[in-house]
């Protein structure tokens, strides 16, 4: 028990260090910018022979979570709260540097040098699911330039003048991600006229 | 001659308790599906008081007249009760003055959470101390990681908190079975397997229907209780008739199946409560804490049907007593 109180106190000595591995904010000034009702999405785009028109379908989920996003706006937070943001990530890694510390003792004090069949499975579980997530992360999939939305998607004209624009159909799915159709503009084969 | 053998399957006690555990929950996730709003202001009218009053009763029966080497635990545990529920009526209740700013509300929300998780850890730990051959000190850096969680995403902790209470009370009751009614383990393993089963099914169903209605104070309320703010993207009509379905389960084992299990648990049986029936006991005090108890139950009917909404915040209030009570209790059996 002593031996864990003085493991306490160094973790809590150490942790003013803690600090030093936050990111500097990006405004010098300290100021923080109200949220801009932003919510993150994945978006697909459709080329559609058969459509007439370009759509954007929007899942009812995240028009919801858009609302809350636009009513926190309307209700601002006191910028001081990102001062208890700050509170949070120090006080959360100061705890998670206890877990480790009086978990590695707690773990030394066990097994006494010998690694029981218990503590070696945990381990391998824990392995295994790092390299699980390695392997679907490495999994094979469409072309990179098919799986990020950039401007190598669009044509030479687009590039030209560095915009296009036209009309659109908003439209709420039930769906689970935001999808935009747009009218496949290629023109037809000889077989199909 | 050959001997004929008959193979009769005997319904035995455990099979009636599964069968009327299955239909109950069925019946109440149709119903409670169906009218999340309305039965969340019955079950809580009809239910809540009486389900404190059992609560009660079970850990006094099982509080010992002397408590020996378990003095230290019990000293962390009843002081834990009374700290923690003493700073969240201060924070409740406070909280609406012009001194609270936001963060302060927050802050003070986390450092009440660390505070239960690390007490928690504490008792897990004394308990581990008294069993022989055991060693719980994981407790500790687990509470500290669940701390750590606490802080990182707040509001899901507290939800969380919300959802897994009713939880509490199926693992009481699974203790209780393995004492009294061991024969009954398997079945209950079942039963408690059907509740996801059919929280799945409420989810599947429900999931697509729009939010509940907020016009009133006490719709808005119930819808916030159950995490409709939280998770603004989830139908608030599948979260409240989830919540609801949970907490009546939890009010269901304590009401009807503690007792069931085990009649000694009927508030009436004075007889088997050390407290009371020692010679060493406090009868006197046992039976004046019960009798308020009761009195209070009346009151809080009264209370609900004069002003439901300002009689459900004044209970879920002073209700967080019983919530931290059940903690040193539920360890203590393990």
């Amino acid at each position: 028990m002593r031996q864990m109180l003085i493991a306490a106190v160094m973790t809590l000595i150490a942790s003013t260090v803690v600090l030093g591995d936050l990111a500097p904010p990006e405004r010098p000034s300290g100021r923080i910018e109200k949220p801009k009702g932003s919510v993150a999405a994945h978006m697909t785009i459709k080329l559609d022979r058969s459509a007439t028109e370009a759509r954007l379908v929007i899942p009812r989920n995240q028009i919801r979570q858009l609302r809350a996003e636009l009513d926190a706006i309307d209700n601002p937070q006191d910028t001081a709260y990102a001062g208890f943001q700050k509170t949070q990530m120090i006080v959360a890694g100061t705890l998670m540097s206890l877990a480790f510390v009086f978990g590695g003792m707690w773990i030394i004090r066990k097994e006494n040098g010998h690694t029981s069949k218990g503590t070696i499975a945990a381990a391998a579980v824990l392995a295994s699911i790092g390299s699980i997530a390695t392997i679907v992360h490495a999994n094979v999939g469409p072309p990179p330039e098919v799986r990020t939305i950039n401007g190598k998607m669009f044509s030479e004209s687009v590039h030209r003048y560095k915009t296009g624009s036209g009309r659109i159909k908003i439209e709420i799915s039930d769906s689970d991600e935001v999808v935009l159709i747009v009218p496949d503009p290629r023109t037809p084969t000889a077989a199909e006229d | 001659m050959q001997e004929l053998r008959v193979e009769r399957s005997i319904v035995t006690s455990s099979h009636v308790f599964l069968v009327g555990f299955l239909a109950g929950c069925a019946m109440a996730a149709l119903v409670i599906g169906s009218f999340p709003l309305q039965m969340s202001i019955v079950t809580i009218f009809l239910f809540a008081g009486v389900h404190n009053v059992m609560e009660f009763r079970y850990f006094v029966a099982r509080m010992p007249v002397r408590w020996g080497r378990s003095r230290s635990y019990y000293l962390v545990g009843i002081g834990g009760v009374l700290i923690l529920a003493s700073a969240y009526l201060t924070m409740y209740f406070a909280s609406g003055n012009w001194l609270w700013a936001p963060e302060t509300w927050a802050l003070m929300a986390a450092l009440w959470n660390t505070s239960l998780i690390l007490w928690l850890g504490v008792l897990f730990y004394l308990r581990g101390e008294q069993r022989p051959k055991s060693d719980w000190g994981w407790a500790i850096p687990a509470a500290f990681l669940l701390a750590a969680l606490a802080w990182i995403v707040p509001q899901y902790w507290s939800l969380a908190l919300v959802y897994l209470h009713p939880f509490v009370a199926m693992w009481f009751l699974e203790r209780q079975i393995r004492r009294s009614r061991p024969e009954w383990l398997r079945a209950y393993r079942y039963c408690l397997a059907s509740i996801p089963v059919f929280v799945v099914l409420l989810w599947l169903v429900l999931s697509g229907r729009p939010d509940l209605p907020t016009g009133t104070d006490l719709f808005s309320r119930i819808t916030q209780h159950a995490g409709g703010e939280t998770l603004p993207w989830i139908s608030s009509h599948l979260l409240v008739a989830t919540h609801v379905y949970l907490e009546s389960i939890h009010y269901a084992v304590w009401i009807l199946l503690i007792p069931l299990v085990d009649w000694r648990a009927l508030p009436w049986k004075m007889s088997e409560v050390p407290l009371f029936g020692n010679r060493s006991g406090y009868p006197r005090l046992v039976i004046a804490v019960l009798a308020v108890g009761v009195f209070a139950v009346l009151a809080l009917w009264i209370g609900f049907a004069v002003d439901y909404t300002t009689t459900r915040e004044i209970y879920f209030a002073i209700a967080i007593a019983h919530v931290l009570a059940e903690f040193p209790f539920l360890i203590k059996m393990l």
